[in-house]
């Protein structure tokens, strides 16, 4: 197995001829690490995805998957009322011959994912009665039991309270550094990028766009480019370690809000 | 692969996998051979009218009929209703009821255990008509048609003997007959042959030859009567529907063998242009023929010579074809008719037919307003010699 | 426990359950299974020759066993003959039917995503229904009815995913539902052109058997259902998990590793093949592989696992039942296919008004 995962080269995509999504992207992610793709919406992010996920076929381009991957996408409608037990057992289809019906093992395996998770006493219930933050809880152990080396999320935070965020990027964090996973997702949220991510790449349109360490790719001019909003990265403490987060300013109750207005001394 | 069946055979699959399995080798029992009954022990042979030999089983059990039958010919031929054990369903009941076989043996009408309830019209499903004979067991079962042979294909003895069945054994024939075009429009086929083979059936076979001789010569009474060869005019008639009928000996044509055009279609029935028309079918109404006003171009409706044919109890029997000449050539022959076939019901079945049933088997009053029958009711004073009712 | 705390996989709360050794879970198995089995030799009995339950288990134990039948039966001529001959053709008919409708409605709706079709809803049925009364058309014997019938249904299936795909709608998007309709709808009236062009001594038969019944069984009729369903129905079970992981959809199925395509293009091939034989037998029998499903998902939940089974089993015990229906208690038999079309679509109109409340396609 090399030491990269996930690589792509001139990558383009086009829906209808001449109508170019994106073009010419290159990138290489290294294996177990965390990679955060940014963009604002109809920029490509998921056909970006649905290309790595081999779902889509790209116009121009080619892209290298060493291991197996696993999807967590962003919203999950279900038709029928599976139990979670049963949606993460559906996560060993690779495991399970063609013709076979998943094994004893493969049951067990499926309930200590969710132990992993934290999740495991909810096994029987139905699916849809969980919350999203279960329920995302529920894909993510789906993802590990089909022994995926490579995991791929799509927005995993939009639909999340604050709480459910938190947990869900941790576990992302846990997950590429306990588990080796390598991990890729997209969001809308840089700080989010920034706090998990080790590289990024941002999407700016056409064949443009930057790519490399979250630290140096997530700058102030980048994410300015990207969004055409102002936003300031800002250090700060926390149990004796020094961290960066990015905090937007907003136009103009950044301005109008008194109270928050201090003048430099 | 082992691996993969060692997983089928695990409690939880094997359990789902059971049902189907007992279906699949159910299904597949119906690969056997098929099951056939035995012959019996002491048996005796009889000849069906269509020439196929049965073992019928002695002493004689029971008589069965295999659908759809009526018993109107057996009961004629062997005066034996206590030897039925089944007959047919509740449609062929209201039939047998409308024919003189139910007022001579009214026992055979109103034994329930001789008639199925449940199916109360045929279905078009064959099997469910030979469930029922099959749930009684009789000797032999009597029957025609397709559930024949399907009985036959599990052997099951079925005879065939009815007037519309066989005809492939030799045709037995009145001396000096000429041998019919067709084995059923002379009546010696559809009657003799059947009547010899239910005779034998029932052990009798001596019953036959006495009826053949007395209806031989009731023809050639008939036919000392009415000198057919000498007959300058001989009518054209259509006969609708399916009966033929003995027109040589009645003095007649057949409108549609001489014309070979089929059917009673009104438009064909204009261009044959017959002389009598005889119409048949449980609401038949002459009365409605003549008034159709399609028809008035019909010389036979202008001539008011339209008549329902008293099929009933008398189709082929010497009172029928009287009845037919009688209508044809009214000069040369006297109402005897009622007469006929009183007496021959007395002689055979010992039993008196009143005025009202004679009426009824002649149809008298569906063809009160033809031409020429008032000689067929019971008040006729045409005739000094013939008295009327008695 | 409501909120996912970010638990230590050391500490495990709860103990792995087996599914199977839930008390639940053997009971419903062992009776349906026992139920069809039961409903089989009691359908036995129904008819005009008495047969007793003892008897007709009796004889059909022996049928069934492989080796031949002991030389002093305890059974008569008669009574073998009727069971043999008469009477269990027609039962394993209507089993065998209601069988492959059961299991062909269930993957239908899985596969579509959609509790609400069945085959006659997509089509098969009609084209199957087009193929057989062509044959009949043609006089072909029962091998060409029965071939035909397939190559109409699959010819009906390819047309209705074949419009769903030019409009680049999904396997689950009512698109192909409509159009399924559309194509039913097409291969009915072909039908109808057909039975204009039979003659007199065709069109009897062939209005019966559209009507769907299964009057008249025979062996070799049973023989050209229970193959292709029997067949067809145990790859469909070997499959059947699969069609877990193609009710989520496209995108997640091929993630996960599921082989979307040719998986999907199989298991339409296979119920195309089940209802097709079905149909050559017995005509159209609607609304089965619409209900059945259901009901059996209100049984057992929508785990492919147990459902296809039990649809299965389901299915077989109400055509059974519908057919004992109609050759007991009614004098004049109905044909089959008018009690389920007579049954099915108020249990439909139900099942909708149900899931509008609630909604079954969940978030």
């Amino acid at each position: 197995m090399s030491n990269t995962a996930v690589e792509f080269h001139d990558l383009g995509h086009a829906y209808k001829p001449g109508r170019w999504i994106f073009q010419n992207y290159n990138a290489e992610v290294e294996r177990g690490s965390i990679f955060a793709l940014l963009g604002p919406n109809g920029c490509g992010k998921t056909t970006l995805l649905k290309a790595l996920l081999g779902a889509l076929k790209p116009s121009v381009g080619k892209v290298v998957i060493d291991g197996r991957t696993a999807f967590v996408p962003q919203l999950f409608q279900v038709t029928f009322d599976y139990s979670v037990l049963d949606m993460v057992l559906m996560g060993r289809a690779r495991q399970v011959g063609l013709f076979s019906q998943p094994s004893a093992e493969d049951e067990e395996a499926a309930m200590a994912s969710l132990d992993r998770f934290g999740i495991a006493d909810f096994a029987r219930h139905p699916f849809h009665e969980l919350s999203g933050g279960e329920r995302q809880l529920v894909i993510f152990a789906r993802a590990l039991v089909s022994e995926a080396e490579i995991l791929i999320l799509d927005e995993p935070t939009s639909a999340l309270d604050l709480k459910n965020q938190i947990v869900v990027l941790d576990w992302i964090t846990r997950l590429s550094h306990q588990d080796g996973l390598t991990v890729l997702f997209t969001t809308h949220h840089p700080h989010h990028a920034l706090a998990v991510a080790d590289n990024a790449l941002l999407m700016l349109g056409g064949s443009k766009y930057a790519s490399g360490l979250a630290s140096e790719v997530l700058s102030e001019e980048n994410l300015h480019a990207l969004y055409g909003v102002d936003l300031k990265l800002l250090p700060f403490e926390h149990k004796g370690q020094l961290h960066e987060t990015l905090v937007p300013v907003l136009p103009y109750a950044s301005r109008a809000r008194k109270e928050l207005l201090h003048p430099l001394a | 692969m082992l691996r993969y069946l060692s997983k089928l055979f695990q409690p939880r699959e094997a359990l789902w996998l059971a049902p189907y399995l007992c279906i699949a080798l159910i299904a597949l029992g119906l690969l056997r051979p098929l099951p056939h009954f035995p012959v019996p022990a002491h048996s005796r042979t009889v000849k069906g009218s269509d020439g196929v030999s049965v073992q019928v089983a002695q002493p004689l059990r029971g008589i069965a009929f295999a659908p759809p039958s009526v018993p109107d010919a057996y009961l004629e031929d062997t005066h034996s209703p206590e030897l039925l054990v089944y007959v047919g369903v509740a449609s062929g009941r209201k039939w047998f009821a409308n024919g003189m076989m139910s007022w001579v043996y009214p026992e055979v009408l109103k034994n329930d255990s001789l008639w199925n309830a449940k199916l109360f019209r045929s279905t078009s499903n064959p099997f469910a008509e030979i469930e029922t004979p099959l749930a009684y067991d009789p000797s032999v079962y009597l029957g025609c048609g397709s559930p024949v042979i399907q009985m036959r294909s599990v052997g099951l003895p079925v005879l065939t003997s009815g007037s519309t069945c066989g005809g492939h054994q030799k045709l037995l024939m009145c001396p000096g007959s000429p041998v019919p075009p067709v084995w059923f429009h002379y009546p010696e086929g559809p009657l003799f042959i059947p009547l010899r083979v239910d005779a034998d059936l029932i052990g009798h076979p001596e019953l036959a030859d006495p009826k053949i001789s007395s209806y031989c010569e009731s023809l050639d009474e008939l036919q000392g009567e009415l000198q057919p060869s000498t007959l300058a005019i001989r009518p054209r008639v259509l006969m609708v529907g399916e009966y033929k009928g003995d027109f040589p000996r009645a003095g007649v044509i057949d409108v549609t063998a001489e014309r070979k055009i089929p059917g009673d279609d009104a438009e064909r029935v204009l261009i044959m242009d017959p002389d009598m028309i005889f119409i048949n079918g449980f609401n038949a109404s002459p009365r409605e023929f003549m008034d159709d006003p399609r028809r008035q171009g019909l010389k036979a409706v202008r001539d008011r010579r339209v008549y329902k044919w008293a099929h009933g109890g008398i189709a082929y029997k010497p009172a029928g074809i009287r009845w037919l000449a009688e209508i044809a050539h009214p000069e040369r022959l006297q109402p005897k008719v009622r007469q006929l076939l009183r007496d021959r019901v007395v002689s055979e079945f010992g039993y008196r037919l009143s005025e009202e049933q004679i009426d009824l088997l002649l149809h008298v009053n569906e063809n009160s307003s033809s031409m020429g029958t008032e000689r067929f009711t019971r008040y006729d004073q045409t005739t000094s010699e013939q008295g009327s009712s008695k | 426990m409501t909120e996912a705390i970010m638990a230590d996989p050391a500490i495990s709360q709860a103990k792995t359950e087996n599914a199977w050794t839930q008390k639940r879970g053997w009971a419903i198995p062992l009776l349906l299974g026992v139920g069809v089995l039961v409903a089989i030799v009691a359908s036995l009995c129904i008819g005009a020759y008495p047969m007793s339950f003892a008897q007709a288990a009796r004889i059909v134990m022996h049928l069934a066993w492989p080796g031949p039948l002991p030389l002093n039966p305890p059974w008569t001529v008669k009574e073998i003959t009727v069971v043999q001959i008469i009477r269990l053709p027609r039962v394993l008919l209507a089993t065998l039917a209601g069988l492959g409708i059961g299991i062909s409605g269930t993957a239908l709706q899985g596969l579509m995503r959609n509790p609400l079709v069945g085959p006659d809803i997509v089509g098969v049925s009609s084209g199957a229904a087009f193929g057989g009364v062509l044959a009949m058309l043609w006089d072909l014997p029962p091998a060409g009815i029965i071939g035909l019938a397939f190559c109409g249904g699959m010819l009906a299936m390819a047309c209705t995913f074949g419009l769903a795909k030019l409009s680049r709608a999904g396997t689950d998007s009512m698109i192909t539902i409509l159009a399924g309709v559309f194509v039913g709808a097409f291969f009915l009236a072909l039908i109808d052109l057909i039975k204009h062009l039979a003659n007199d001594a065709q069109l009897p038969s062939m209005v019966f058997w559209l009507l769907g019944t299964f009057v008249g069984a025979d062996a070799r009729k049973v023989a050209m259902i229970a193959v292709p369903t029997l067949c067809g129905g145990a790859l469909l079970m070997t499959l059947r998990w699969r069609l877990n992981l193609l009710s989520l959809g496209d995108l997640d199925a091929t993630t996960l590793g599921a082989n979307v395509g040719v998986l999907r293009w199989v298991i339409l091939a296979l119920v195309s093949l089940i209802v097709a034989s079905q149909v050559a037998v017995s005509g159209m029998v609607g609304w089965v592989g619409l209900v059945v499903p259901h009901c059996a998902r209100m049984l057992v939940g929508p785990d492919h696992r147990r459902l296809l089974p039990t649809a299965g089993l389901l299915g077989a015990l109400f055509v059974l039942g519908l057919d004992d229906f109609t050759r007991a208690i009614m004098k004049a038999e109905i044909p089959v296919g008018v009690l389920t079309a007579l049954i099915g679509t108020p249990v439909v109109c139900f099942l909708l008004w149900k899931s509008q409340g609630k909604g079954w396609g969940r978030e």
